[in-house]
C-alpha cells in the first residue's frame, strides 16, 4: 500500500485539474517558439536524410562504407538501435501494467508515442539496406506471376512479420489507451475543425459503465499480450545474427541478450523523453523524482544484465576453445575497433553503476548524462556486433575493416530528425499524458 | 421518464447509485471520466467474451500462418536449400507467434468497440451541453423513476429526483426524455 500522494508532488493536482494541466498547452495555446525551433531543426535533419536516401536509391548501396567482407554497416545497426528504443514504450505499457506499477500512468502516453515513431523509423532501414529496395514487397506472400513464395527460413522474412505485427499492435494498443482522452479533447475543443477531428477519432465515446469495462479489460489483455510480442520481436532481431554461422553471432544468448538490450536502451530513451516533457510542459506535479528513481532502478538492472551477457560471451569463447571465437574476443579488446569496444563497456557497464546511489537516481542532470551515455554506448554496441564479427570471420584472407562514408552518417543522423519531426507533430495533436490514468490515480490517492 | 444527475465526485455517484431502490429510482447507466469499478453491479455481463474472441482469433491466425508456410514450402514450391528439411517447423513457428498476437489485438479492438456500442458519433445525451463534463471531471448517473404512476406530473418527478439526489451531493438533474 503506497503512502498518500506518493506519485504526485506539491502542489498535487485535484482530479478536476488534471484535464486542464494536459489539454491547456494543446487547445488553448499555439505552438511556442521553442516548438517551432525544434521543428525547424528536425525538419532540416529530415531533409538531410531525404537527400541521402535519394542518393542511395539512385546510386546503390555502394555509396555506403560496406564492402565484400563487412556486408552490413550502419543500416542494420540503426535498425536494431531504433527498434530497441521502441521497446521502451511497450515495456512501460505492458510489463508495468501487468506488475501493477501505478507510477507508469503519467509517463506511458508519450512513451507509447515514442514507440510508434521509433518502430516506424526502424522499419525503414531493412528496406534501405536492400541491394534492390524496389523489390522489398517480395518479402510478403502475395500472388505473383513468378509463382514464388517468400523464403520462410530467412531471418529477413521473420523481420518482416515481426516489424509489421509490432507496429500495428503498438498503434492499436496506443489507440485503445488514448480513446477516452480523445473524447476529452472533443469536448474541450474550441474550433469546429478540432471538434470534428477529435470527434471522429473518439468514435462517440461516452464513458458508460460497459464501455469502461470493455476498454479496461481489452487494455489489460493487450498489455499481457504485449509482453510476448516485445520479447518475440527482439528475439527475432537477435536471430538476424544468431541464425547465421559467423563467429560471435552464432550464440543462443543472442535472443535474450537483444531483448535485455532493447529494454535497457528503450528505458534510457523513455527517461530522456520524460525529462524533456516534464521540463517543457511544467508537469513536475504529476511527474516526480520518485518516477525517475523508479526508472533509474530498472535501467541499473538492465545494465547489470548487459554486463552479464558480455561476460557470458567472453566465457563462451574461452570455454569452447574454438580458435575463431577466441581470436574474435581478442580482436574486440585489442584490435582496430578496440577504442570503440572499451567506450561501449564504459558507457553500458561502468557509468550506469552510479545508479546504485539514491542521490544519483534523484539527480536529474546526472540521470540525463547517464542516459545519453547509455544510448551512445548501445549504438556503438550494435555497430560493433556487426563490424567485429564481419571484419574478423572464419576466412582469414577476408579480414577487412569498415570505414563509414558521409552518406552513412547523413542517414543515421537524419533518421533522428525524422523521428523528432513525427514526434513533435504528434505532441501538438495528442494529449501527451494519460488524463484518465492520472485522474484514476488521483482518486486512488484521495486527491479528488 | 429518463433523468440524468450530475455529480462532482465519483464517490457521491456510487453512494447514490447504491441507494437507488430506497429512493425509488432505477439506475440505467453511468458516465464517468474514469472507470468506477464499484458500478460493475449495475451493468451485468462480464468481459470474458472479449478474451475468448481474442484467443480464438489469435489461435486461428497462428494456425493459418503455420499452414500456409507448410503448404508452400513442402507442396507448392519445394526448394532444396542447402539440404534443409522442407518441413522446417522450428522456423515456421516464428511468424505464427507474431501474426497470432496481432490478430488477437485487432479482434479485441473490434469486439471491445461493439460491446460498447461504438462507433456511434451522435447520442441523445450529447444534446445536453453540460454532458461534456462527463469526459473531464464530472460524474453522471442515468436513471428512471421506478414507478411512474406515483408522480403527479413530470415536474413533480424531477423535483423529487433533485431532492433525493441532492442529499447525495448531486449538482443538478436533467430531463433526457423517455
Amino acid at each position: 500500500m503506497s503512502a498518500p500522494a506518493r506519485w504526485f508532488s506539491d502542489p498535487a493536482p485535484r482530479l478536476p485539474e488534471v484535464t486542464e494541466i494536459v489539454t491547456e498547452p494543446l487547445l488553448e495555446r499555439p505552438a511556442g517558439r521553442g516548438w517551432w525551433l525544434a521543428f525547424a531543426f528536425s525538419l532540416g535533419l529530415t531533409l538531410v536524410m531525404t537527400v541521402a536516401v535519394t542518393w542511395l536509391f539512385t546510386e546503390g548501396v555502394g555509396v555506403w562504407g560496406i564492402n565484400t567482407t563487412v556486408v552490413w554497416g550502419f543500416a542494420i545497426a540503426n535498425y536494431v538501435w531504433w527498434i530497441a528504443l521502441g521497446s521502451g514504450g511497450t515495456l512501460i505499457s505492458a510489463i508495468l501494467v501487468v506488475t501493477r506499477q501505478d507510477w507508469r500512468r503519467s509517463i506511458n502516453r508519450f512513451a507509447e508515442g515514442m514507440t510508434l515513431f521509433a518502430v516506424a523509423v526502424a522499419g525503414l532501414f531493412p528496406i534501405l539496406h536492400l541491394g534492390r529496395p524496389m523489390y522489398f514487397y517480395w518479402l510478403a506472400p502475395y500472388p505473383n506471376t513468378m509463382a514464388l513464395w517468400p523464403q520462410w527460413r530467412s531471418a529477413l522474412v521473420w523481420d518482416f512479420w515481426a516489424i509489421l505485427s509490432y507496429l500495428i499492435f503498438s498503434v492499436v494498443f496506443f489507440y485503445v489507451g488514448v480513446l477516452p482522452d480523445l473524447a476529452t479533447m472533443r469536448d474541450r475543443a474550441r474550433s469546429r475543425r478540432a471538434q470534428t477531428f477529435y470527434g471522429v477519432l473518439a468514435l462517440g465515446w461516452r464513458g458508460s459503465i460497459r464501455q469502461w469495462r470493455s476498454l479496461e479489460s481489452l487494455h489489460r489483455t493487450l498489455a499481457a499480450l504485449g509482453i510476448p510480442m516485445v520479447v518475440s520481436v527482439h528475439s527475432i532481431v537477435g536471430l538476424d545474427f544468431a541464425a547465421s554461422l559467423m563467429p560471435g553471432w552464432q550464440e543462443t544468448i543472442f535472443p535474450p541478450y537483444f531483448v535485455v538490450g532493447a529494454l535497457f536502451s528503450g528505458f534510457a530513451m523513455v527517461l530522456l523523453v520524460t525529462a524533456a516533457f516534464r521540463w517543457r510542459m511544467k508537469w513536475s506535479s504529476i511527474i516526480t523524482m520518485a518516477h525517475f528513481d523508479a526508472m533509474a532502478k530498472i535501467i541499473l538492472a538492465g545494465s547489470l544484465l548487459m554486463s552479464l551477457s558480455y561476460a557470458t560471451e567472453w566465457f563462451d569463447a574461452w570455454w569452447n576453445g574454438k580458435a575463431p571465437d577466441r581470436s574474435l574476443i581478442a580482436f574486440q579488446f585489442t584490435g582496430s575497433y578496440a577504442g570503440l569496444y572499451w567506450s561501449m563497456l564504459v558507457c553500458n557497464c561502468v557509468i550506469p553503476l552510479a545508479l546504485w546511489r539514491p542521490r544519483v537516481r534523484r539527480n536529474l542532470p546526472l540521470l540525463i548524462g547517464i542516459c545519453f551515455a547509455i544510448l551512445i554506448g548501445m549504438w556503438i554496441e550494435r555497430i560493433l556486433i556487426i563490424w567485429n564479427t564481419l571484419s574478423h570471420g572464419y576466412a582469414v584472407p577476408m579480414w577487412r575493416l569498415f570505414a563509414p562514408t558521409i552518406w552513412d552518417w547523413m542517414i543515421t543522423l537524419g533518421s533522428a530528425g525524422l523521428f523528432m519531426t513525427l514526434f513533435l507533430i504528434w505532441t501538438r495533436l495528442v494529449p501527451a499524458v494519460s488524463m484518465h490514468g492520472v485522474r484514476a490515480l488521483c482518486r486512488e490517492e484521495k486527491l479528488t | 421518464m429518463i433523468l440524468l444527475a450530475e455529480f462532482e465526485k465519483g464517490d457521491a455517484l456510487v453512494a447514490a447509485a447504491r441507494q437507488a431502490k430506497g429512493e425509488d429510482f432505477s439506475v440505467i447507466d453511468a458516465f464517468t471520466p474514469i472507470p468506477l469499478p464499484e458500478l460493475d453491479d449495475f451493468a451485468p455481463g462480464g468481459t470474458s467474451r472479449l478474451q475468448i474472441w481474442m484467443l480464438v482469433s489469435g489461435v486461428i491466425m497462428a494456425l493459418v500462418a503455420f499452414g500456409v508456410q507448410t503448404w508452400s514450402a513442402v507442396y507448392d514450391y519445394p526448394i532444396n536449400s542447402g539440404g534443409r528439411p522442407l518441413f522446417s517447423w522450428p522456423a515456421f513457428l516464428i511468424a505464427p507467434v507474431e501474426v497470432g498476437i496481432l490478430a488477437a489485438a485487432l479482434t479485441g479492438f473490434i469486439v471491445c468497440l461493439r460491446l460498447g456500442g461504438l462507433p456511434r458519433l451522435h447520442h441523445r445525451l450529447f444534446d445536453i451541453p453540460e454532458f461534456e463534463r462527463a469526459s473531464q471531471d464530472h460524474f453522471f448517473l442515468l436513471f428512471a423513476r421506478a414507478d411512474e404512476t406515483k408522480d403527479a406530473d413530470e415536474g413533480a418527478a424531477i423535483l423529487l429526483a433533485r431532492q433525493a439526489l441532492g442529499r447525495f451531493g448531486a449538482l443538478t438533474v436533467y430531463e433526457v426524455g423517455s
